[in-house]
């Protein structure tokens, strides 16, 4: 029985929180601090004719002034193959928002004082908004080596799909269309930077890996990793949109090299919406191939995303939506055409719903054959739901995955066949599907490992690179030491991300996080456990194998009278040079030679989540507004470590990928210009627009997770949009083809249903 | 920008009283109550989601209303009594050293912290609303935090920690 | 932290000091809540205006006689909303709780709301957003963004209050120079998207006086915006009506957040009377509402679907309205 697995115990970093003692990073400062502004092109595309800042640099309180000309050179992307942004632009902008400048100064009105003096000519060249557009033949080429400004492009060709077409019963094509999610985490972005003169960097900023920022930093300052320590500090959000390295960080780092003093560098809200992440809009094309009972035969997708001025996260946002398609419904046959293009809008990187046009598409696919066919939404999914013991078309075992339990609870506690077709008018049911990957091969950097040594006083303290931008990342490992050690979490302290001290780990952006860190954490426990056991089966004269660790001591298995005091054994193994420090590694069992373009198969993940959401609603047919009645969310994350917590991340889940992501989010644009930049105009669910939700956690115990656990979270963010949108379809009797499903597009779709007689 | 100005105004003297200790500052006009609890008094509980009062992060009580601290002078906030998450604790009468408001506590019990950035302000735009209203349905508690928006948590927890939070402050319930 | 430009805050302890400092100064604004100036100023507008604090001027109050309700306008949203009020104008309490949300309406007021500034899409961005395009009219320029080629600013106007405070037949009471002014709400709006009041710059509004309705009258307000808070209106409408012996003797009819000024729609509101509401009246008003509407592109959602939605918004407030009312005529 788990003492500490499974349950609710309320988060270490909860009191901090509530108090206001948790230190974010704009609330730190340091002696003798700078404080650091971005110059930012007002332009989508121009070429920078003249630069002078001889004038900024004249004003009094400005202590440097930072260009490219400054800089390495050195140019920044995920990989090594999608290296092409420098961190301040050097011939040429290719955003609203890219960086051309930045100053240090001993305010921050100076330092924005001081950008107003910085002249830039630009010449003015034609620009690209959408990827559509970028691809055409005449269009303005934004980077010199990408043709048609094709950034990335992942095909996947498993089976015979035109083959599988002519045995197919029923085929159809649909088309969608989404605009770009952003982030919106409430912290903006920002960076404390501070260079010491014997030349070591420290930087504090929200992150979601800070070995991969250490490692890019180094690399972009010249410096070896061990001289820049990326340190704990709050994060409040990420979302996917703290992954990879930002300019931001390198400014004030390299600002403060230049000063040798500390720079803080606060992003605006405006500045966190462009200059930071967004998501990708998509156009998707598809064609769904069923036989007659149902089953998915072929599926022929081509997606066209807009990935904005640089490359990012590109290859792996390119590929993920299909992946997590792969993983959701059984498809024997299929073709996928990625491709992310290159247009003069902000940089695109990995969205909690990523791709909202995709994963909709494919469950507006299933409804529509469904009723082709003469099935209902929840049988067709049950049919073809991907389960225990299937092999994805790229070669990915799945190991354990309970789908069709998620999709039980959803159906049963949403009555969802009684209410199919028998709803009031205006009144629509939808369910949707989806399974998330835990973590995908990252090389060097894909795995994770932590430490756990004792005090004299049998205190604990576990060092892991883990990082927690809000999800209850170091809950999870400290209830996960807590289980493995006998000792309650309380009594545990967390050294995290601080890249001087910890241990490399992959981050909190591939859902890795659990199943990795949590396992690196339970392995250095586990080895510390044998370790005490050594030292304690001398002082108890007992075989090691007969010992039990529990509530600070270690007895006999089956006699706990014979027992020592954990603090005694601590001692005895410092008497005896016997430290105890136990050490865990842990890389998940993917296959590494697995390549986003050039080998996408192979054995992505060491486990796979299952999310399945039902939402009911209704449709005011007037003005288009859609009120959600009830949601009903089901997740297999393996094993709850804390059910709360788990519920915490499937309720946000809903509210920023089914609520926001289909009813309300969207930015808008004026040529690359984004109009909504700032939270009013960007709609993000507020507390009276939320539904009741009723959620319902699955555990199929994973033979790999940390005591069962994987994934806990994502899936439902993404299966609750396509349960709205397929809800609302169901209302208004049509589906909806593009994103969001705002008032007004709902309305057009009504109306132009009454128009066509459309079923 | 406005080349006519070249230098700024005088400072103005203001009188606040933050968690109960008077303040006397000498402030430039132009600076909001966010920049000087954060800047001035280095309460930075409050924070800058966006400073332009469409976020929440920034609330605070003023006289015991919520108000945006990025939205309001800190001459205009001349003579008031501000109340920061800072100061919330020391409300209680008699606490034990390190106890928490039982808002606070209610929301690390019932899970209403993710990532933080916005708890700040909801417990306190939550403790405006009980103060008024001991015992809110829940339509009024989601249109008492409808200004502050929270990014994680889908609010449902948030929610209930104001539910916990009233039972506990009635005497309904005792925190086990 | 977004900054404010500099500016020097004046702090009057009367009206007539206050019209005194606004007189001088030209480039002097009133600072109410400031829940929208500071924001404008935060984003590089005004950058050369010193603030007048009306804090100081005893503004603030809702009194009632015989025949009105005079509420100062320095009166805060979050006082309005907790006053009880007469149930015909329980309507004023439904527009202020539609602003915003709690923290901004315990510092909004409602001359603030009535003199809220117009709003674009192209106006509303931040001094480094408007540096990549000439400025808008609005902002001082030669241009609209979002009708090209067009000499009119159509920043639209989508304050709560107006349209109801003008369905309702307030007065307003302006302060100048020369002694003060009634004049009704309708007329405080010029309708050019630029400059969307008529109030001079040294002139103050000081409190609105709304008649207390007769028995039978019933008035309502709908907000359609994307969010349940914060938003505001991508469109609105204010329906007044006095109901005598079951039919509607008197109609007045507003829409907000429909073109550069609150829009009475005086066919909207001869459909309406003589009336008992039958379907076929309130469809004549919806489709004038329609026509009145003047959306375009500078704020939520579609033009076309704004003005679709004058008219459901219409039909619902006056049906609202006509509830209310009979539960009135008693």
């Amino acid at each position: 029985m788990s003492r500490y697995i499974g349950q609710s115990l309320p988060r270490r970093d909860a009191r901090l929180k509530a108090t206001g003692e948790a230190r974010f990073t704009a609330d730190l400062s340091l002696p003798f601090m700078l404080h650091a502004a971005v110059l930012r092109s007002p332009y989508p595309h121009a070429r920078i004719v003249r630069l002078d800042t001889s004038r900024a640099e004249r004003l009094p309180g400005v202590k440097a002034v930072l260009t490219a000309r400054d800089t390495s050179g050195v140019k920044w992307g995920v990989f090594r193959y999608t290296r092409d942004q420098e961190f301040l632009a050097r011939e040429k902008v290719r955003y609203v928002g890219e960086e051309v400048a930045a100053v240090a100064a001993e305010s921050e009105d100076i330092a924005r004082e001081a950008l107003e003096l910085i002249e830039v000519e630009y010449e003015i060249l034609p620009a690209v908004f959408d990827p559509l557009s970028a691809v055409a033949d005449d269009a303005p080429r934004i980077h010199d080596h990408a043709e048609r400004n094709i950034n990335i492009h992942v095909p996947i060709h498993v089976g015979d799909v035109d083959r599988a077409f002519d045995e197919c019963d029923y085929v159809h094509t649909e088309r969608t269309v989404s605009e770009e999610e952003s982030y919106f985490m409430t912290e903006p972005y920002a960076v404390l930077a501070h260079c010491d003169r014997q030349g070591t960097v420290e930087v504090w900023m929200p992150n979601a890996s800070p070995h991969t920022k250490a490692k890019g930093l180094a690399n972009a300052l010249g410096l070896p990793v061990s001289k820049v320590h990326v340190r704990h500090v709050s994060v409040g959000g990420a979302f996917g949109g703290r992954s990879d390295m930002f300019p931001g960080e390198y400014i004030a780092a390299r600002l403060s090299q230049m000063t040798q003093r500390p720079v803080k560098l606060v992003y605006t809200r405006e500045e966190n919406s462009i200059a930071v992440r967004q998501g990708h809009s998509m156009v998707v094309e598809s064609t769904f191939g069923f036989k007659r009972d149902g089953t998915l035969h072929a599926v022929d997708v081509t997606a066209y995303m807009d990935g904005g001025a640089y490359s990012s996260t590109g290859p792996i946002a390119t590929s993920v939506p299909f992946l997590c398609f792969e993983q959701t419904y059984r498809v024997p046959n299929v073709r996928y055409n990625g491709y992310r293009v290159y247009t003069n809008k902000p940089i695109r990187g990995m969205i909690r719903t990523h791709g909202r046009a995709w994963a909709c598409n494919v469950d507006m696919q299933l409804d529509l054959a469904a009723a082709a066919l003469g099935l209902d939404p929840v049988e067709i999914r049950r049919r073809n739901a991907v389960r225990t013991g299937d092999t994805t078309p790229t070669q990915s075992k799945i190991f354990k995955m309970d789908s069709l339990a998620t999709i039980k609870a959803v159906a049963e506690a949403s009555r969802f066949r009684e209410k199919w077709g028998k709803l009031p008018k205006w009144r629509g049911i939808g369910i949707g599907c989806v399974s998330v990957m835990s973590g995908f091969p990252m090389g060097i950097r894909g795995g994770s490992a932590a430490m756990v040594k004792f005090d004299e006083d049998a205190g604990v303290t576990v060092i892991s690179g883990v990082v927690d931008n809000g999800q209850g990342n170091e809950n999870v490992v400290l209830q996960i030491a807590a289980e493995a050690l006998g000792v309650a979490p309380g009594a545990i302290q967390l050294v995290a991300s601080d890249t001087e001290v910890t241990p490399i780990d992959q981050g909190a952006y591939s859902q890795a996080t659990t199943l990795c860190s949590g396992n690196a954490v339970r392995l250095a426990c586990e080895d510390a456990r044998r370790q005490i056991f050594e030292i304690a089966s001398d002082m108890l004269e007992a075989a090691e194998e007969d010992l039990e660790l529990e509530d600070g001591k270690v007895f006999v298995r089956g006699s706990p009278s014979r027992a020592v005091p954990l603090r005694n054994v601590i001692r005895m193994g410092l008497l005896k040079g016997k430290n105890v420090i136990g050490h865990g590694s842990f890389g998940p069992n993917v296959d590494q030679t697995r390549e986003w373009i050039k080998n996408p198969k192979g054995q992505l993940a060491a486990a796979f989540s299952y999310g399945s959401a039902v939402v009911e609603v209704e449709v005011d047919p007037e003005t288009g507004f859609v009120r959600v009645l009830d949601a009903w969310v089901a997740h297999d994350c393996g094993k709850a470590i804390n059910p709360k917590e788990v519920e915490g991340q499937m309720e946000g889940g809903l509210a920023m990928g089914g609520h926001g992501g289909i009813l309300l989010e969207a930015c808008k644009w004026h040529e690359g210009a984004n109009l909504n930049p700032d939270f009013l105009g960007y709609k993000v669910p507020l507390a009276p627009d939320m539904p009741p939700i009723h959620p319902f956690i699955v555990e199929s115990e994973d033979p790999f997770g940390p005591f069962g656990a994987k994934e806990g979270g994502l899936s439902i963010s993404m299966c609750t949009a396509q349960a709205y949108s397929n809800a609302i379809a169901n209302a208004i009797g049509t589906h909806i083809r593009e994103f969001p499903h705002t008032p007004d597009r709902v309305l057009e779709a009504i109306e132009k249903r009454a128009v066509t007689g459309d079923p | 920008m406005n080349e006519a100005r070249k230098s700024p105004p005088k400072k103005m003297v203001v009188e606040l009283e933050v968690n109960g200790t008077r303040h006397e500052l000498l402030v430039e006009p132009r600076r909001t109550l966010l920049e000087v609890l954060r800047e001035e008094l280095g309460l930075t509980g409050a924070k800058e989601g966006c400073g332009l009062g469409a976020c929440g992060t920034c609330t605070v009580l003023m006289d015991g209303r919520p108000v945006r601290a990025c939205l309001t002078l800190a001459v205009e906030a001349q003579g008031a009594s501000i109340l920061t998450v800072e100061g919330l604790a020391d409300t209680v009468a008699d606490r034990e050293p390190g106890a928490l408001h039982p808002i606070q506590e209610a929301f690390v019990d019932a899970h209403g912290v993710q990532c933080g950035f916005c708890t700040p302000g909801m417990i306190l735009a939550a403790k405006a609303l009980l103060d008024e209203e001991p015992d809110p349905d829940e339509a009024r508690i989601r249109e008492a935090l409808g200004g502050q928006v929270c990014r994680c948590t889908g609010y449902t927890k948030i929610v209930e920690a104001v539910k916990l939070a009233a039972r506990r402050l009635s005497g309904e319930e005792v925190k086990a | 932290m977004l900054r404010l430009p500099h500016f020097a805050v004046h702090r009057p302890g009367s009206v007539a000091e206050g019209l005194q400092i606004l007189a001088a100064a030209p480039h002097a604004r009133p600072l109410a809540g400031g829940t929208d100036l500071l924001v404008a100023m935060k984003h590089g507008h005004h950058t050369d205006a010193d603030l007048v604090s009306l804090a100081g001027l005893g503004l603030s109050g809702i009194e009632r006689s015989d025949s009105t309700l005079t509420v100062g306008a320095g009166t805060s949203l979050w006082d309005l909303m907790r006053r009880a009020w007469p149930d015909a104008l329980g309507v004023v309490a439904e527009a202020a709780r539609a602003v915003a949300a709690p923290p901004l309406q315990s510092r909004a007021t409602v001359g603030g709301n009535v003199c809220l500034d117009t709003r674009c899409w192209f106006f509303n961005q931040s001094a480094f957003w408007r540096s990549g395009r000439p400025a808008c009219l609005k902002a001082g320029g030669d241009r609209c963004h979002v009708v090209p080629g067009g000499s009119d600013c159509h920043a639209v106007s989508q304050a709560d209050l107006p349209p109801v405070l003008i369905a309702c037949g307030a007065q307003a009471e302006i302060a100048g120079a020369d002694g003060s002014r009634d004049v009704p709400v309708e007329g405080l709006f010029s309708g050019d998207g630029r400059r969307p009041h008529t109030l001079s710059s040294a002139e103050l509004l000081l409190r609105l006086r709304i008649p207390l309705p007769p028995p039978g009258a019933g008035a309502a307000y709908e907000k359609l915006r994307m969010r349940r808070a914060l938003d505001f209106a991508a469109a609105s409408a204010a329906v007044y009506l006095e109901r005598r012996d079951g039919g509607c003797a008197r109609a007045r009819v507003v829409l907000g957040g429909l073109g550069t000024k609150p829009l009475r729609v005086p066919e909207a509101e001869a459909a309406l009377e003589g009336t008992e509401l039958d379907p076929r009246a309130l469809a004549e008003a919806a489709e004038a509402a329609v026509a009145a509407a003047r959306p375009v592109k500078n704020t939520d959602l579609t033009p076309a679907y704004r003005r679709k939605m004058a008219g459901v918004l219409v039909r619902r407030a006056a049906l609202r309205a006509w509830t209310r009312a009979a539960g009135e005529e008693s």
